[in-house]
């Protein structure tokens, strides 16, 4: 059995890689506030967990990282996907999807869950 | 592959310098983009920062959280706890010392007999599918000590009619004289028949071996010879395959050159000659061994239950004649190594004690320091640190010294098993492919961390488990040994004691049956190390004719007894204590049974052979100058054989006729009866052995015995010129005293006997370093006790009593418990006393004196210091 944060930092790490993707490249406070933005304020993430697990993405070559200037001219790390992490993007995407898929048999609409 | 690669970054995190700055760097840009958000939204400056940093989750766990997965933290927490480790470990060199003596000795003990065992009995023999490869015998005979023995008889009846066998082969070990190309060289051989080679599935370096039918009776004679041979010899040239060379005067083919890394039973092998399968006219002589591959899924139960068969037929087919006759069949690991396999067995398990009294000394040492290191780790506990942690870092501790303590003993192991190969002590075949290999070192490694693990767990789990309290408010005061550790202390300490008994009690019984060894009379009266003997190999068709043979031997002694400085000289082909020849069985009508008495050594003596060596002649005569090629043959018995067949009367005049019944030798008249003589070793029974006269029955080679007034050595150089001025052509080899003879017979139990005793030496030495440590320890934690008594009236001796009478009850219990596993360990060295039984009540008294005397000693020194002090300097320091 995983452990939830296991669980956490696979999804994290997809929304990272995902979003990433949409917006090009894009420093971590940007990840972490894009991310709360899309998930509608209903994810609060700290702040400080994105950073490990943009070091982990790093290690694994999904993602790269650089020095630049931010749109107010601060000096902030990008993070850059690679065309490893746009082929992680699709093969997460598509288990998620699955896993979804497979789960809306168990979980009908409208039907109460207790 | 993206895990493998995040690893090793991960890996090399750990050793890079770290990107610590730039985590910071970015952590500090990010809070001040927060910021400035969160300022534009309408707060304060302070109020923004302040919830900036709540949202990141912590400035310092986000950091910790980046350095975790920029590194392996796990990898980092051990290389930190071996720095701590080693840096513990250097600042108490006393312990340590004590600790890596232990932990060297006794993991290069466990490491060295691993090797040993490994390369005897855990390595597949070097053929081709070892494990169908069996050993067949004719189980009538007791046999040589190398082996068992069959007779031709048996050999082709195998053949013929057993089914069970893919290959058969029969062989006996052989002596040869090479003459041409240079001097005559004697070599030891073996004479094979046409499948021993296939059998084995073992290919020559050059040429082929022999053809499936080079054993018929009327082939040419052909042979192999050893790499050595052909280097040494023949300067390794091509084309010595097909050429002839001259074996006792006899020319043979040499169709190929076997390499060297082959051996098998006669390691050093130079010749393996063709052996004829000439039809034998009786059964015996019983020198043939045979060795057979089984076809495939042939089991040992079926092969057996197919030879019993056999020699059933060959009983009813002549009943009465071969009682008992069997054939059994063992597998040829069995047989090769089998007889070595209890001493292996012992030594393992001495080892496994010898480890463990190390083992348990190391972890008695750390109980120790647990108790000085106790307020080191209750702080460390109070201001957090987790039980577990603190758990693996003093078992990385303790790993750490085992793996030193291993490392040194790997390094002693492989000093020891280069003096193994270099000087193999006798009888333990294959020491020649002694190494220590992969599997050895990784058996080390093992040994080293499970040692780690067993001496350090319990002190690191007691360590880690005090009572915070007690021990903080104790501050300095160095006391409050906890009762559950200093009973484990003792409990340690009585099983070092018990362990020392069970290897004392062992090497004692080795060392008293080699002593008895040593004292057996061998049977003659002359000084051993006043006689003299050298083998003389006269070969070839010059001395084919007996008639040449007998007067070349007359010759010898001759030009040999005339030298000045020796008393006597003459000739056997057997001499004791081992050197041995040929046996056969023999018949006494109406005395021995109708398959003929057991087969024993006929040694083939000159006539001052008995003089010589001063054999006692009990009854009748020695042989002389009236025994000659043309007069009646004559024998001489053993007082042993006269015992057994002629009970009550007079066996002079009687006859005896070598071989069974049905040989067609002829009857030999007994003319004199001598005392016994050992010609199996010290260590076997007497037996019964019956002499002829070598001027009727000219032996070759023979064993020439000299007796000399001085020191035989100074005669060497004499008496070989004058044998070589005989014939220069007959080698002379194996030249050494008695006492050199005597000495290397006796080599493997000296062996056993050395090798038992530095284990219990080691064990007593470190048992006693045990208690000394106990008695030490338990003196200064009862310094106060101690001082008040002596306030209070107690004597001097009063104290040296109490502590010396707390060690000499940890010796009783350790002897009771020791005695009782002692009893246990010694059945596995049944095979190897001597006249010693296994619960010999001297040696285990002895023992337990000795401990005892042990313990009173390493407890007299600490409670006589603790009696000199002074009561009142004691009191006050506490």
């Amino acid at each position: 059995m995983a452990k939830e944060s296991d669980v956490w930092q696979g999804t994290l790490a997809l929304m990272i890689l995902r979003t990433l993707e949409t917006m090009g490249p894009l420093h971590g406070y940007g990840i972490a506030r894009r991310i709360e933005q899309i998930s509608q304020g209903q994810l609060i993430v700290l702040y400080g967990t994105i950073y490990p697990a943009l070091l982990r993405l790093e290690q694994d070559g999904y993602i790269v990282s650089e020095w630049g200037n931010s749109e107010n001219n601060r000096r902030a790390r990008y993070y850059k996907l690679t065309r490893a992490g746009r082929r992680q993007v699709r093969r997460e995407a598509q288990r998620w999807e699955k896993a979804t898929a497979i789960l809306a048999h168990f979980l009908p609409p409208g039907e109460e869950i207790s | 592959m993206r895990p493998l690669r995040a690893s090793l970054l991960r890996l090399r995190g750990v050793f890079r310098a770290s990107r610590d700055g730039q985590f910071d760097e970015e952590i500090a840009a990010h809070l001040e983009m927060h910021v400035c958000d969160l300022i534009e939204s309408g707060l304060s400056p302070d109020e923004a920062r302040r919830q900036a940093i709540i949202r990141l989750g912590g400035m310092e766990s986000t950091r910790q959280a980046c350095r975790d997965a920029e590194r392996l933290p796990w990898l980092e927490n051990l290389l930190r706890d071996c720095r701590f480790a080693f840096r513990t470990l250097a600042k108490n060199p006393a312990f340590t010392f004590v600790a890596l003596a232990a932990l060297t000795l006794g993991i290069g003990a466990s490491t060295t007999v691993f090797s040993v065992v490994e390369s005897v009995l855990l390595r597949p023999l070097p053929y081709t599918d070892p494990g169908r490869l069996v050993w067949i015998h004719d189980g009538l005979t007791q046999g040589d000590k190398s082996g068992w023995s069959a007779c031709m008889e048996d050999f082709l009846l195998w053949r013929a009619r057993a089914h069970s066998f893919a290959q058969l082969a029969a062989f006996t070990g052989d002596h040869f004289v090479l003459t041409g190309d240079g001097q005559a060289e004697e070599l030891s051989g073996v004479d094979v028949t046409a499948r021993f080679f296939d059998t084995l599935g073992v290919r020559p370096l050059a040429g082929r071996t022999f053809a499936a039918d080079a054993d018929q009776p009327g082939r040419e004679s052909t042979a192999l010879i050893s790499e050595r041979l052909w280097r040494s010899r023949y300067a390794a040239r091509a084309d010595i395959v097909g050429s002839s060379i001259v074996l006792d005067g006899h020319a043979v083919v040499v169709i190929g050159v076997m390499p060297s890394t082959f051996r098998f039973v006669f390691p050093d092998a130079d010749v393996w000659r063709i052996l004829p399968l000439t039809p034998p006219t009786r059964r015996g002589p019983f020198i043939l061994r045979g060795i057979a591959r089984l076809k495939p899924g042939v089991t040992l139960a079926e092969v057996n239950a197919e030879m019993a068969g056999l020699a059933q037929g060959v009983e009813r087919a002549d009943p009465g004649r071969l009682e008992r006759l069997r054939y059994p069949v063992v597998g040829l690991t069995d047989a090769v190594v089998g007889d070595v396999r209890p001493l292996l067995v012992a030594l393992a398990s001495a080892t496994a004690l010898l480890l463990l009294i190390a083992v348990l000394n190391v972890g008695n040492l750390l109980l120790a320091r647990a108790a000085v290191r106790e307020q080191e780790i209750a702080i460390r506990l109070s201001i957090g640190a987790g039980r577990r942690r603190l758990i693996q870092q003093l078992l990385t501790e303790s790993i750490v010294l085992a793996l030193a303590g291993g490392g040194i003993g790997v390094f002693l192991a492989f000093i020891c098993t280069r003096l193994l190969r270099a000087s193999p002590p006798p009888g333990i075949p294959r020491l020649e492919t002694l190494s220590i290999d992969g599997r050895v070192l990784l058996f080390t490694l093992l040994v080293c961390i499970l040692s780690g693990i067993a001496f350090g767990l319990v002190p690191a789990m007691g360590a880690t488990r005090p009572n915070l309290s007690m021990v903080l408010q104790e501050g300095g005061r160095g006391g409050g040994e906890s009762l559950r550790r200093r009973r484990l202390r003792n409990v340690f300490v009585v099983a070092e004691i018990a362990l020392a008994v069970i290897l004392l009690a062992g090497a004692g019984l080795l060392i008293r049956s080699f002593l008895t060894l040593g004292e057996v009379p061998m049977g003659f009266g002359a000084r051993p190390d006043h006689l003299l003997t050298m083998q003389i190999s006269p070969g070839g068709d010059r001395y084919g004719q007996r008639q040449r043979l007998a007067i070349y031997w007359g010759a010898v002694i001759r030009e040999v007894s005339s030298l000045p400085g020796v008393d006597s000289a003459a000739l056997s082909i057997w001499l004791p204590p081992d050197h041995a020849a040929m046996s056969d069985s023999f018949e006494i009508q109406g005395k021995t049974p109708p398959d003929g008495g057991p087969v024993v050594p006929v040694p083939f003596v000159s006539d001052g052979y008995f003089r010589t060596l001063q054999i006692p002649l009990l009854r009748g005569r020695a042989f002389d100058g009236r025994d000659t090629p043309a007069s009646p043959p004559v024998t001489i018995i053993s007082e042993n054989l006269a015992r057994r067949y002629f009970p009550g009367e007079d066996p002079v005049g009687k006859q005896l006729k070598q071989g069974g019944p049905q040989s067609t030798n002829p009857y030999m008249e007994i003319v004199g009866v001598v005392a016994d003589v050992k010609y199996e070793g010290a260590g076997s029974p007497d037996e019964p052995v019956y002499y002829e006269s070598s001027s009727q029955v000219p032996g070759r080679p023979m064993w020439l015995v000299v007796r000399t007034r001085n020191d035989p050595h100074r005669l060497i150089p004499a008496i070989r010129n004058r044998v070589a001025a005989l014939d220069a052509n007959v080698p002379i080899s194996h030249i050494g005293t008695m006492d050199e003879n005597m000495y290397a017979s006796v080599a493997l139990p000296r062996f056993r006997s050395i090798l038992m005793g530095a284990f219990a030496l080691i064990a007593l030495l470190l048992a006693a370093i045990g208690v000394y440590g106990v008695m030490n320890y338990s003196v200064l934690q009862r310094t106060q006790e101690l001082a008040i008594r002596l306030a209070l009236g107690a004597t001097r001796r009063n104290v040296i009593g109490t502590v010396v009478g707390h060690g000499i009850f940890l010796a009783l219990c350790g002897i009771t418990i020791g005695s009782v596993g002692a009893l246990g360990f010694v059945r596995t060295l049944r095979s190897m006393l001597f006249h010693v039984s296994p619960g010999d009540p001297a040696t285990f008294s002895g023992v337990a004196l000795l401990l005892l005397a042990v313990a009173v000693a390493a407890s007299y020194i600490p409670a006589l210091r603790a009696a000199r002090r002074d009561p009142l300097r004691a009191l006050r320091r506490e």
